[in-house]
């Protein structure tokens, strides 16, 4: 079947009568109270909570560094004994 | 009245927020007129236009004037309606189209948006409603590049730095969009005359 060129031409056509559309009050009145509702999102946290979760972090990196090292000591420390071992199965 | 772009930036770096209040009033038609045409949804557009605003807001003071402050503001609208529309597509894909599909088959049935332009002739309307749902079917960047430069009229330089590509690439995706769209009205014309 041909296809209808004249409506598909028709249709594109349509794209060059497109006018450009204004916001509504209310959105407007919306973008102009963000500065204020992230004013408020920040407020909402208490310093408190900001503090307790840096330290927490803090304490968890500690502790890591803490057992990584503990953990360097200890194979360290497992490879001599087991070279003493070896040693005693050789003789 | 809208100040100009300079002036702006200048309340802005005395007065972030009073300067932000004169940058929604020249700019927030343009940007949810931008978004409506690229969401294709009114309350969506809505939504898109706040997180823009929001986004934008929240980067003024780190904003260095690299870029013209309507290109930069364009380019953060297109990347947000891209990630909104990014997401309705993942909502709404089963999982047997993928976006190779989507641009090579031709044989989907175009499914006719229910959207309403505000900006169109009510004679205008069904025709528009069938060119809209046919962009739909676009690949993401095809639909992007097309509705910038054929609905709202911009230019190759303009689409280019508001998608963050090169001109030649925005006449490449224009060119494949104009081919689809070519024959996705033609099938949707064929099955409707049947």
């Amino acid at each position: 079947m041909t296809p209808d060129y004249d409506k598909i031409e028709r249709a594109f056509s349509v794209g060059d009568r497109v006018a450009n559309v204004t916001a509504s009050d209310e959105l407007k009145q919306r973008l102009m109270r963000i500065p204020t509702s992230v004013k408020e999102g920040y407020n909402k946290i208490p310093m408190k909570f900001v503090w307790a979760a840096a330290a927490s972090i803090a304490l968890l990196i500690a502790l890591n560094v803490l057992s990584a090292r503990n953990y360097s000591k200890e194979s360290a420390s497992s490879q001599s004994t087991s070279s003493y071992f070896n040693h005693l199965k050789t003789l | 009245m809208h100040l100009d772009d300079q002036s702006i930036l200048e309340t802005i770096s005395r007065d972030t927020e009073r300067g932000y209040h004169l940058l929604v009033d020249a700019y927030a038609d343009r940007v949810f007129s931008t978004c409506l045409n690229l969401t294709r949804n009114q309350e969506d557009a809505e939504d898109v236009t706040q997180e823009v605003f929001t986004t934008i807001y929240l980067s003024l003071e780190t904003f260095e004037g690299n870029s013209k402050l309507s290109t930069w503001i364009y380019s953060v609208a297109t990347n947000k309606c891209k990630e909104f529309l990014r997401k309705k597509t993942r909502k709404k894909r089963s999982g047997y189209h993928t976006e190779l599909e989507r641009e090579d088959s031709h044989f989907i049935p175009m499914q006719i948006i229910d959207f309403h332009h505000p900006g169109v002739i009510m004679e205008d309307q069904e025709l528009a409603k069938v060119l809209f749902s046919a962009i739909e079917q676009l690949a993401e960047n095809q639909s992007i590049a097309y509705t910038l430069h054929k609905i709202e009229g911009r230019s190759y330089q303009e689409v280019a730095e508001m998608m963050e590509v090169s001109v030649s690439s925005v006449e490449s995706l224009l060119f494949r969009a104009k081919k689809r769209l070519q024959q996705l009205l033609e099938h949707y014309y064929n099955e409707n005359l049947r």
